[in-house]
């Protein structure tokens, strides 16, 4: 079954790059949205459905601790998985995030398999198949 | 001394984030005066927090693209000028979220939207006390107005708003200096 | 069984056949393999770029991450592996004392390999690298199975002390 990720982060590059990883990973992917901040985001999810999304933290406007927020206070998003992904690695933004809600919180700097895992984790043995 | 600890994770950082993303192995440190001139891509980050101030990180324009086709995994002919900024914004968040949670993982920080600028100069300013060299890079408002203010490169050691640090980082292939401004003092968390 | 000798590569398409590379040391072991056509391959490389002496990379390209992968890859699709569909590993890459006193060429090959691997659109299945150990590996062609061990004599100098014996085959993930 095809999975759609929405990519939330203020560096175009990190989101070329998770973009890309993603494509690499083995997922049999849907269609990848991306958006700048929890605003974006949230615009995203009003108008489309997505797996899982990959937030970042620091973001101008709504930060990614908003969204996630947001998400988890939503009837409809709640059910939507939430990665983070984030230089911040202090041991209180993680336990407040996750305890929020988050399924996932990888640090930056990573490896593209180390996101992969985190995905795969998160969305608990979804089936990756080898593409012909 | 805090001076050291802030060296060492500034350099750790720097050096965990290149091998972790770009595939860039640091072989050692450089003198500042191997920047050159004028060709430079260069971004400053501002953080607040338990501590506050900023990270510019300053890469020759060819050196990063090149960093940035390893980091995207594309060839550096798909690598634009544009797309060059946006990773080097990118890299100095990356080093700036690291360093902050290395210097004290039991505090808390927040990193503002990334600065960039292209072929900005960096010059080198001698310290009137005895430790390492300092580059201030121009315009001098790449590490913010007040700041600039307030420290003279004759002045009193006791006006410096709080400990920076700079570290020209050698990987064999380049360059990359990674400079840092507290506005405060800085003492490890016991 | 085939051996892969330092700066070499061998593929197969034989479900019988195992292939074997010795003492890693600072070198990169990779492996390939394509679970569907049954296509796999070692490549022992020593050096992490053919940028720095042009006619070795004509005569001797799997001395080098670069020209040993591109080696590697173009023989393995030719034989009918599939890109999406292959799993590569690496071993080796340890801290070592090579001929020249570079104490980091083990993490300089270890990156050239994955930037390498990075850029050509492939991920890691699963790695053993770093440290000061030196690693043989082991891949049989009807699995995919990657076996590895650590063996502690050969390349180890200084300040390092040697090691003896062997270790226990391990399965690489």
């Amino acid at each position: 079954m095809a999975i759609n990720v929405l990519i939330v982060d203020d560096s175009p590059a990190m989101r070329t790059m998770i973009s890309r990883t993603l494509q690499l990973s083995g997922l049999e992917l849907g269609t990848q949205f991306e958006a700048g901040n929890g605003e974006e985001a949230l615009g995203v999810l009003r108008e489309h459905w997505v797996d899982v999304i990959l937030t970042d933290i620091n973001m101008p406007g709504m930060d990614g601790e908003e969204l996630v927020r947001a998400v988890e206070a939503d009837d409809l998003l709640k059910s939507v998985p939430v990665i983070v992904v984030s230089t911040d690695g202090t041991d209180a933004r993680m336990h407040r995030l996750c305890s929020m809600g988050a399924r996932g919180y990888l640090r930056k700097p990573f490896r593209p398999e180390a996101l992969r895992n985190e995905i795969w984790k998160v969305l608990g043995g979804q089936s990756c198949t080898p593409q012909a | 001394m805090y001076a050291t600890g802030l060296s060492k994770t500034i350099v750790d950082s720097a050096a965990e984030v290149l091998e972790t993303m770009c595939f860039a192995c640091v072989l050692g440190l450089a003198e500042p005066e191997v920047l050159p001139g004028k060709d430079n891509v260069s971004s400053t980050v501002r953080f607040g927090g338990d501590l506050a101030g900023s990270m510019s990180v300053t890469v020759p324009q060819p050196y990063a693209r090149n960093l940035a086709s390893s980091f995207l995994g594309i060839t550096e002919a798909e690598v634009s000028p544009l797309v060059t900024r946006q990773f080097v914004s990118e890299l100095t968040n990356m080093i700036c979220g690291c360093v902050l949670t290395g210097l004290d993982s039991q505090g808390a920080f927040q990193l503002f939207t990334p600065t960039v600028e292209q072929a900005p100069e960096v010059r080198v300013v001698p310290e009137p006390i005895s430790g390492p060299w300092i580059v201030k890079p121009e315009p001098v408002a790449a590490i913010g107005d007040a700041l600039a203010e307030e420290s003279s490169p004759a002045g009193d050691a006791g006006e410096t708003p709080g400990p920076r640090c700079l570290h020209v980082l050698d990987t064999g292939d380049g360059v990359i200096a990674v400079g840092l401004q507290l506005e405060t003092g800085y003492e490890r968390r016991q | 069984m085939l051996v892969v000798g330092v700066g070499d590569y061998k593929l197969s398409c034989d479900p019988g056949e195992v292939i074997t590379t010795y003492a890693l040391g600072s070198c990169i072991g990779v492996t390939i393999h394509d679970p569907i056509a049954r296509i796999g391959g070692m490549l022992h490389f020593m050096l992490p770029d053919s940028g720095l002496d042009a006619l070795k990379a004509q005569t001797r390209p799997c001395m080098f991450a670069d020209t040993g992968l591109s080696r590697l890859l173009q023989d393995a699709y030719s034989l009918g592996a599939a890109k999406s569909r292959t799993l590569v590993r690496l071993a080796g890459g340890a801290q070592m004392l090579d001929a020249n006193g570079v104490f980091n060429i083990g993490k300089r090959n270890y990156m050239a390999a994955r930037k390498i691997l990075w850029q050509s659109g492939f991920m890691i299945q699963s790695e053993d690298v770093g440290g000061t150990v030196s690693r043989t590996i082991r891949l049989e062609i009807s699995s995919g199975q990657t076996w590895i061990r650590a063996t502690g004599t050969g390349e180890q100098c200084g300040e390092y002390p040697a090691r003896t014996g062997g270790q226990e085959w391990q399965l690489m993930c």
